[in-house]
């Protein structure tokens, strides 16, 4: 089901399941080409939520998916000020769900709880973006941009992606594939879609992640 | 230590490519890989080394990054095992 909101006079595309009367989980997508790869599982996701009554909401980013708003005009502060505004409008905001280097941005939101899934600081999600460069030619850089693996960014925008870490939060649940070795509250089953060159569908990877998003939910519920 | 590493890879290459298990099964130290292997584009090669990092518990430098590392499976595995004694 498709809605939008408004931020800088621009509008951006809302992808909703369920009824909006209803407690309402925020979505926020990986970052760049990992936002395509995991849009699949996401979006299965949502709707599995929406199975269990509750109100499941996925914004566009700025400059990303169908925004008319170029992403070489963004920086952070846009997409933390366009999530801030479409998060107030929401009256039953229950939690927030961020994937990857989604979650350097999911306190924007100002909800309660959140969850993430395998958050990534950005330093390691910029060392990613500059490795494509490692094995494939260059594009000629701008003065002010930065071509990265197909993204035009703009510099300011990259140095302050770099510096950043998922922030600390009162209610905050963690979960990571079982296969990372890095800490969790959490482990999922399932491979890590978000690195796979073809988008995919993955079961056990959507079956564990709603079911501890959900459980993670109900437990919020309750403080 | 060694054959969990190697299984490791396996499996890296597996998830991260998509290739199926029995193809991944069938790999050899002499299996070709980048410019060989279709999938293993150059986002293909970030992604993997990424993920190798986060499974083995290591950190890879841009500069230890060659052609030796990414010729054939065995080059892969042992630059992995060097990594994990180093």
């Amino acid at each position: 089901m498709g809605d939008h909101y408004i931020w800088n006079g621009a509008k951006e595309h809302v992808l909703r399941f369920g009824d909006p009367g209803a407690p309402t989980v925020l979505f926020i997508q990986p970052f760049f080409e990992e936002a395509n790869r995991m849009r699949r599982v996401i979006v299965s996701v949502m709707r599995a939520l929406a199975d269990a009554g509750y109100h499941a909401v996925l914004p566009d980013l700025p400059g990303t998916g169908e925004s008319q708003t170029r992403l070489d005009q963004i920086g952070l502060e846009d997409w933390r000020g366009a999530l801030r505004s479409y998060a107030s409008s929401l009256p039953k905001l229950t939690c927030v769900a961020s994937f990857r280097a989604g979650s350097l941005i999911d306190d924007a939101s100002g909800a309660a709880h959140l969850w993430r899934c395998s958050p990534e600081t950005g330093a390691r999600l910029v060392r990613d973006l500059m490795r494509t460069r490692l094995t494939s030619a260059q594009n000629q850089d701008a003065e002010d941009t930065l071509d990265l693996a197909g993204n035009r960014l703009r510099k300011s925008f990259v140095d302050a992606l770099s510096t950043m870490t998922p922030p600390a939060h009162t209610s905050l649940r963690t979960a990571r594939l079982a296969t990372d070795t890095a800490d969790a509250d959490v482990r999922l089953i399932g491979t890590p879609m978000w690195r796979r060159s073809e988008p995919g569908d993955d079961q056990d990877l959507v079956g564990s992640i709603t079911t501890d998003l959900l459980y993670w939910i109900r437990a919020c519920a309750k403080y | 230590m060694t054959k969990a590493i190697e299984s490791t890879v396996r499996e890296v290459i597996r998830d991260v490519l998509g290739v199926s298990q029995a193809r991944v099964d069938g790999f050899t130290a002499s299996t070709a890989l980048f410019g060989s292997l279709p999938e293993l584009d150059s986002m293909a090669v970030a992604n993997l080394l990424t993920e190798l990092e986060d499974r083995l518990g290591i950190i890879i430098d841009d500069d230890e990054v060659d052609g030796d590392m990414l010729d054939d499976f065995g080059g892969l595995v042992r630059f992995a095992k060097a990594k994990l004694k180093a």
